[in-house]
């Protein structure tokens, strides 16, 4: 076997830029939607009157326990037909990139919802004693005395977690996706359909991703660590 | 097909077309798919990849921690080494990648043609066996010295040692975690519909090959099967954590 | 004579936790052994065990020699009873379990016989109502307790306490001291480590003070007032 260099000759390298730029596009993309959503569900979660409560539980529950590229198939597969028959007018295409997006963002929410409730239940009650002494109203305590104590705390497993959030990525290949958006798997399998040989495609995304893992953990942990000493003296 | 058809067909699998059954091997593994298939890979990725943590373990930890001679201990660290880099290297890449891996690289690198449920089980074992192995180096470590210490002072031997009180103290601190590993595994053989092998993810895009009306019942089956296992799964885990807190050593400390 | 322990040495890098101690007790006896906090009487207690090995020096205990450079006798394990500050009770076993645990395994007593000995053993501490409890379940003087009758049913050539009632509440250290003052009625070989200096003048007969690595040995309580640091 060649030692499958032509991987790096044209056109497959560019194909393969391509494929890392969309790796980092969605993992920023899923990694920023959701701590958004992590951070409302787990309010909810912790906060909301019972009923809301209970769709907080609902929400952590449900995307927890869906593995991705099962959620990502209803997505891209189900949604469609049940938008039919529910509103009457038919999905609109080329949607795939978004709902591909929405899926990965819901998987990983689930998870930095319960990471930040467990977060705010590490806060010491006399914490929010002491605010609300002080005079401060249950939304101002929320977001500047529990919020930040919770992620500091959350920070390690959060970032486990996003780390994890860039492998799903490739579960975009179950998915019809557009050449021009395909993640570096996507892009490996593209070479592979031309070339009919998988195994440096391959060998070359796992070695990106690997990389990719290895400094993107190194870099959060050292922002975590930094984090968890500050507040160690505050204790 | 009806929803009772939809239904069994995702829990058992389509029937691949007779012509392509290879009398090579046992009728009734090629039939297999869909729930069935991936509990079988989930099983015996999790059986098999058990052995493997604990191989990984051992190497990384040196239980034994007796000084031998100098080219023992390189050797041992070695080995520690190899277990370190094949732990993180595993852990690092997508399972989606790994899975593929298993399936592109035998036949370039050894020549051999090996059926695709084989390297499915070979793919988790080693998955699982990573995952197992990180928790049982900290589930040992976790038993604390003293009790090991009253254990000696008693009189009992090295190997009671080991079976009568490590082993049990060790497997309640892990058996969330094992717990937890054992779901993970479960959710991640639905990326096997890649390389073709019929596990449930698979088995429903077929069935909606074959029968595109119904394939908006076809997901929602599938989603809720999936689901209802993995938090069924859950939940046990939980209360595993809290059944056994007790009599793990988390609460029993003095004071 | 049941323990000597004979001029013994013990360094932890350039410091000598023990620098030549030696003791002497006989059967019946009880020890009262105090000292400042961290001087070494826990790595004594360690020594003597079998636990931790030593410099220089010997140990008679007996009828077995203990010698510096070579290991522990093996068949002493389980002849010296050790109760450790923090109890370490097996937490996965009930009470009585924790007890029959060596006297099956080690002493080899049937089942049957195995757990008569251990509720009469629990009996004598005042736990046989628990005995189907699990450590996590019992109160830290309970925990106590227990770990004592753990030792005693090994019928133990000499007990040895360490610090038995430190980090217990006050209202259950009591009760472990009365258990321990009926052992010391009832003959039981005891070196007992303790910063409760009434209670070890009440029981002891032998009395001793590890300070800077030296051991100063009387029969008489007074040595145990004199303190040249504080403590804690």
């Amino acid at each position: 076997m060649n030692f499958g260099l032509y991987v790096f000759s044209e056109p497959y390298f560019s194909w393969l830029c391509r494929g890392v730029a969309m790796t980092l596009l969605i993992t920023a993309l899923t990694t920023a939607l959701s701590l958004l959503l992590g951070f409302f569900v787990s309010v909810i979660r912790t906060v909301g009157y019972m009923r809301l409560r209970w769709l907080g539980i609902a929400y952590i529950i449900i995307f927890r326990n869906l593995p991705p590229v099962v959620l990502l198939l209803f997505l891209i597969f189900g949604l469609p037909g049940l938008y039919l028959s529910t509103v009457g007018s038919p999905f609109p295409g080329g949607l795939e990139f978004p709902l591909l997006i929405a899926g990965l963002s819901l998987n990983t929410s689930a998870y930095v919802a319960e990471i930040l409730r467990s977060g705010m239940r590490a806060v010491p009650a006399g914490n929010l004693d002491a605010a609300r002494i002080l005079g401060l109203g249950p939304l101002s305590t929320l977001l500047s005395v529990v919020y930040p104590q919770a992620l500091r705390v959350g920070l390690p497993a959060l970032g486990n977690r996003m780390v994890h959030n860039m492998k799903n990525s490739t579960m975009a290949l179950v998915l019809p996706i557009s050449v021009d958006s395909m993640e570096v798997l996507g892009q490996a399998g593209r070479i592979a359909g031309q070339t009919f040989a998988w195994a440096e495609p391959l060998i070359v995304a796992a070695a990106i991703h690997l990389t990719l893992a290895v400094v993107m953990s190194s870099v959060l942990n050292r922002i975590a660590r930094s984090a968890q000493s500050k507040i160690e003296v505050s204790r | 097909m009806t929803a009772a058809e939809i239904l069994r067909t995702l829990l058992v699998g389509f029937p691949p077309p007779p012509e392509m059954i290879n009398p090579g091997y046992p009728e009734f593994i090629q039939k297999m798919g869909g729930l069935q298939l991936t509990l079988t890979v989930t099983s015996l990725g999790l059986f098999f990849g058990t052995f493997v943590g604990i191989a990984l373990a051992v190497l990384r930890g040196g239980k034994v921690q007796r000084t031998g001679s100098g080219a023992e201990a390189v050797a041992k660290a070695a080995l520690g080494w190899i277990s370190l880099f094949f732990t993180e290297t595993i852990r690092g890449i997508p399972i989606m990648i790994f899975v593929l891996l298993t399936y592109y690289l035998p036949y370039p690198l050894f020549g051999v043609r090996v059926p695709a449920a084989v390297l499915a089980v070979a793919a988790f074992t080693l998955y699982a066996g990573v995952y197992l192995g990180e928790i049982f180096r900290s589930g040992f470590r976790a038993v604390q010295e003293e009790i090991i210490d009253s254990a000696r002072v008693l009189g009992l031997s090295r190997s009671q040692v080991l079976f009568e009180i490590k082993l049990p103290i060790a497997l309640r601190t892990m058996a969330p975690d094992m717990l937890g590993v054992a779901i993970t595994v479960f959710k991640d053989t639905s990326v096997l519909m890649v390389v073709g092998v019929a596990d449930m993810s698979y088995t429903a895009r077929q069935i909606q090959a074959a029968e595109p009306v119904n394939y908006l019942l076809v997901l929602a089956l599938l989603l809720f099967i999936y689901w209802s296992i993995a938090f069924v799964a859950s939940l046990l885990a939980v209360r595993i954590e809290t059944l056994w807190k007790g009599d793990g050593q988390k609460e029993l400390t003095c004071h | 004579m049941i323990l000597r322990v004979d001029n013994v040495l013990k360094h932890y890098g350039e410091q000598a936790v023990l620098a030549g101690v030696s003791l002497e007790i006989e059967k019946g006896m009880v020890c009262a052994l105090s000292g400042p906090s961290g001087a070494g009487k826990t790595t004594l207690v360690r020594i003597i065990s079998g636990l931790l090995g030593f410099d220089a020096g010997r140990l008679i205990i007996g009828e077995s020699e203990v010698r510096a450079d070579e290991p522990y006798p093996a068949k002493l394990y389980g002849k010296i009873g050790v109760v450790f500050q923090d109890h370490n009770l097996f937490p996965h076993m009930t009470a009585i379990q924790n007890i029959t645990l060596a006297l099956a395994r080690v002493r080899g007593l049937s089942k049957g016989a195995a757990e008569a000995r251990a509720l009469a053993e629990l009996e004598r501490v005042g736990l046989s109502r628990k005995f189907e409890s699990y450590p996590s379940a019992l109160s830290g003087g309970e925990r106590q307790r227990l770990a004592i009758a753990r030792a005693l049913a090994m019928d133990p050539l000499l007990l040895l306490l360490d610090e038995p009632t430190s980090g217990l509440d006050h209202s259950k250290i009591g009760e472990v001291l009365n258990i321990i003052a009926g052992l010391a009625t009832s003959g039981t070989t005891m070196l007992l480590i303790t910063h409760n200096i009434c209670f070890a003048q009440k029981v002891g007969n032998r009395f001793a003070m590890l300070d800077g690595g030296k051991l100063c040995v009387s029969d008489t309580p007074d040595i145990l007032g004199q303190t040249n640091g504080d403590w804690s």
